[in-house]
């Protein structure tokens, strides 16, 4: 009897392996899978006065080939990469936002500035004052566009940032749910792994570490309890705990990530602790390029407009009035500059201040041979002039002194250098004879005279960005730089990362991943096997039918 | 090494996608013609262009500046050659005046045509240019400059200048602002004759109606001074228009400069794009046969 007995361990074991080995054909594409190995081991031999007599063989267990270093290596470089992935798919909208040559703010501020020398070129031509508008107004929606695309990318970076949340609760829930099941389905057959169970829930493990970077600890029960942040509880035992997209209290244009406090209120989690994974990657690219390229393009806008205002008020305008605001900046805010706040305030051409305000004069009645230059002004506070303005040279004393509606002096006479006083600036040279007088009036009329539309145009090439080390041109062409360089550095880690994955999950492969040329040979293994168990059963037939055939 | 059969998929995959993009990536530059599609390309590239781009542009505006001054100087310097003839004229005539045989009424006649050589030089003092604006009349262009009529200079008023000394300058260059104006005193009256041009012709054409030659040195002296004074003028306008001349050849080196540079800097060097477009493309097929080839191998086929 014992030969059928052994027989049947020999076919009932081929039969497991035949059966596993179909299941990891069938599951050899299957996400998360570890192929399973049955491990067959001799059964307890029969002592009898002849010695041990093996009684067959059993099936200790199915096991997954599985190895948890390999799994977490995977885990980690998973993380990263997707990181990189939603990083770069980010700031690459602003990478091509600014690299367009004509959609850039460089042409228009060109533009802008070409229209400002032509405008100097003629200053009485209410044609190119136009120009010069319309080119203002075109600097202005260029802002504007440009920083509205960027406000674009932030609400939809607010968009992922809820729905990233969405899923890893999701996750969080499901590895909870699946806790319970293995906790249950390992409770019947003690020492005995759930292997799928397992498997399925190591993938949402690696699916909840594509959305963020989180760590589990193993309990004496079989569940996993999961991490995020620096040991903020997302899943113990089969309890999940919700995360929350919320607006920032501090800058309600963000989206926010917090987490449920028991007491039932919400505690914000600073963006440190969310790393890894496509949110690790949103809330980097916000804080660290978004914010950073938004503020830099405000700050031109910003920069622009007060340098340009201050220019412009210094001037006098066709009317002959004094120059007022050209760009309206007040609605910037100067800590968190955004350039869609700038706005064109001037509305009618005439009103561009291209004069300056005041002109100077020889008296005819002079005898020196001193001339004075055409004056400038840093000040309008004492504009318009009551009168004339005089300065008169005293040869005793070589000083000038100045009289009329403005009393100030004297100054000590040395050529070419300029005397300044209330607000005004002029440059006399030569050899003045004494009681020479040079005057200064208000520019009435002046309609011809462009100096101050040559200072304007000179603001472009001027250097008051960054701390007086750079043109408006030059800060932009640093913003480029700089995303240029992020995009480049995050494709370049993006790369690193994706491939540190694909060695890592190759490694893992190596071990746990079907090979289906290996499933067909112990397909072909069982097979004989169970076609030899089947032959022993079959001549043990033919020898009980032997001893039958004795009594006959 | 264990090979699982989905890392032959996956490895397939993978290096077949990273062909691809490469190739994409130099289709699409051959496509533009530019090296650099996005800035991080090459970054440091892509904010020196848009600088050289600046930089040529103003060097463009500055061109168009020098053609607008080198226009403004010549139609100013163009009044001024007219009314260098009309001094040379009036120069001729005084001395013709000054003939012991020409009568009263020979000296009336020369006295007729310097009135009209006097409006004619009025005309140019109060010249306006392309916009409408008066030449000479300083910072107020739309103020005209001179007015007065012989008779009234005769009466003994001198003509008064109603524009100012201001200078019209234009940015040539960054560092060059060209005066493209002179003011009308400058030009017609501080002649070193402490008398504008106006009223020394018009003490010349009452001497002259009178018949009296007395003035007659005088005169001459002083329109010979008036026109040198202009000649002054027009020199230093010449100068500036050769000044802008040269700055314009300077300015056409430097674009060709600036051209090359931003060149150097984005453009692509299409025989070497060419040449990596067949190497990836070998690669890529290479890898789409050795992938067909591997991934048709199985164990299974074998078994019957």
């Amino acid at each position: 009897m014992s030969i059928f007995n052994v027989a049947i361990t020999g076919l009932n074991a081929a039969q497991v392996g035949i059966l596993t080995t179909n299941h990891n054909i069938a599951n050899a594409s299957t996400a998360g899978y570890n192929r399973q190995q049955i491990i067959q081991s001799t059964n307890t031999p029969m002592f009898t006065g002849a010695g041990f007599i093996g009684q067959g063989t059993n099936v200790e267990t199915i096991r997954r080939v599985y190895n948890q270093q390999l799994s977490e290596q995977v885990l980690a470089a998973s993380t990263g990469a997707s990181e990189m992935d939603s990083y770069l798919s980010q700031i690459g909208q602003i990478d091509n936002l600014l690299a367009d040559p004509n959609a850039g703010l460089s042409p228009a501020l060109s533009s802008f500035f070409a229209a400002v020398q032509e405008m100097a070129a003629y200053p009485a031509s209410l044609p190119a004052r136009q120009a010069l508008m319309s080119a203002g107004e075109a600097l202005v929606a260029r802002f504007q566009a440009i920083d509205q695309r960027m406000t674009e990318i932030r609400s939809g970076v607010n968009g992922m940032v809820t729905s990233e949340v969405t899923a890893i609760n999701s996750y969080a829930r499901q590895i909870a749910d699946i806790n319970q099941r293995i906790v249950l389905a390992q409770a019947t057959g003690p020492n005995q792994p759930a292997n799928d169970l397992l498997d399925q829930r190591d993938q949402l493990i690696a699916d909840l570490n594509t959305k963020i970077r989180a760590s589990t600890i193993l309990q004496s029960d079989g569940t996993y309890s999961v991490f995020i942040g620096n040991g903020q509880p997302l899943v113990v035992g089969t309890q999940p705990y919700a995360l929350q997209a919320i607006p920032d209290p501090v800058n309600p244009q963000h989206i926010i990530v917090a987490m449920q406090s028991p007491g039932g209120g919400t505690i914000t989690m600073p963006e440190s602790m969310l790393t890894g994974g496509s949110l690790g990657g949103l809330l980097k690219f916000r804080s660290e390029s978004l914010e950073v390229a938004q503020d830099a393009l405000g700050g031109i806008a910003l920069t622009l407009a007060q340098d340009f205002n201050a220019q412009h008020q210094l001037g006098q305008d066709l009317t002959g009035a004094l120059g007022g605001q050209f760009f309206d900046a007040s609605q910037i805010d100067p800590l968190n500059p955004r350039a869609a706040d700038l706005r064109l305030a001037i509305n009618d051409p005439r009103a561009i201040a291209a004069a300056v305000p005041i002109r100077t004069a020889v008296s005819n009645a002079n005898t020196g041979t001193a001339t004075i230059d055409a004056g400038s002004i840093s000040s309008t506070a004492s504009l318009p002039l009551a009168g004339t303005v005089t300065l008169t040279y005293d040869s005793g004393t070589n000083q000038f002194v100045v009289s009329g509606p403005i009393v100030a002096g004297p100054f000590a006479y040395t050529a070419g250098t300029p005397i300044s006083f209330a607000g005004m600036s002029v440059t006399i040279s030569g050899s003045p004879s004494n009681g020479d007088n040079f005057t200064i009036i208000n520019n009435t009329s002046g309609v011809a005279d462009n100096r101050n539309a040559l200072l304007l145009g000179s603001l472009q090439t001027a250097n008051t960005m960054a701390g007086g080390t750079a043109t408006y041109q030059s800060a932009y062409s640093t913003l480029v730089a700089q995303i240029g360089n992020k995009t480049r550095e995050v494709e370049i880690t993006g790369k690193a990362q994706q491939s540190l994955l694909e060695q890592a999950q190759s490694t893992r492969d190596q071990l746990s991943g079907v090979n289906l040329d290996e499933e067909a040979a112990n397909l072909l293994r069982y097979q004989q096997a169970y076609q030899a168990a089947a032959k022993v059963i079959a001549i043990a037939g033919t020898l009980f039918d032997e001893i039958l055939a004795l009594g006959r | 090494m264990r090979v699982s059969t989905s890392m032959i998929f996956d490895a397939g995959v993978s290096s077949m996608n990273k062909q691809s993009a490469d190739l994409l990536h130099i289709q699409q530059q051959i496509a533009s013609g530019r090296r650099i599609l996005r800035p991080s390309d090459d970054a440091v590239a892509a904010a020196r262009a848009l600088e050289v781009t600046q930089s040529s542009d103003i060097l463009t505006q500055f061109t168009t500046n020098q053609k607008s001054a080198m226009s403004a100087l010549g139609l100013a310097e163009g009044q001024l050659a007219s009314a260098t003839e009309i001094l040379q004229r009036v120069h001729e005539l005084t001395i013709q005046a000054g003939g012991p045989a020409l009568t009263a009424v020979n000296r009336q006649a020369i006295a007729v045509e310097l009135r009209a050589l006097y409006g004619n030089l009025m005309g140019i003092a109060n010249s306006a240019d392309g916009q409408g604006q008066f030449q000479f009349s300083g910072y107020q262009g739309s103020t005209k400059p001179f007015s007065g009529t012989v008779d009234a200079l005769i009466a003994g008023a001198e003509i008064t200048y109603a524009g100012d000394d201001g200078l019209r300058k234009i940015q040539v260059s960054a560092a060059r602002q060209i005066e493209i104006s002179d003011s009308g005193s400058d030009i017609f009256v501080r002649n070193g004759n402490g008398e504008s041009v106006f009223k020394s012709l018009a003490t010349l054409i009452a001497e002259l109606e009178a018949n009296d030659t007395s003035g007659l040195t005088t005169a001459i002296t002083k329109i010979t001074n008036a026109g040198d004074n202009i000649l002054r003028v027009r020199a230093a306008f010449g100068s500036r228009m050769n000044e802008l001349e040269s700055l314009g050849y300077l300015n056409q080196d430097l674009s060709v400069q600036y051209a090359q540079t931003l060149s150097d800097l984005q453009d692509l060097d299409y025989a070497k794009a060419i040449s990596d477009l067949t190497l990836k493309q070998n690669q890529l097929q290479a890898a789409q046969e050795s992938f067909s080839k591997i991934s048709q191998l199985s164990l299974f086929d074998y078994l019957r």
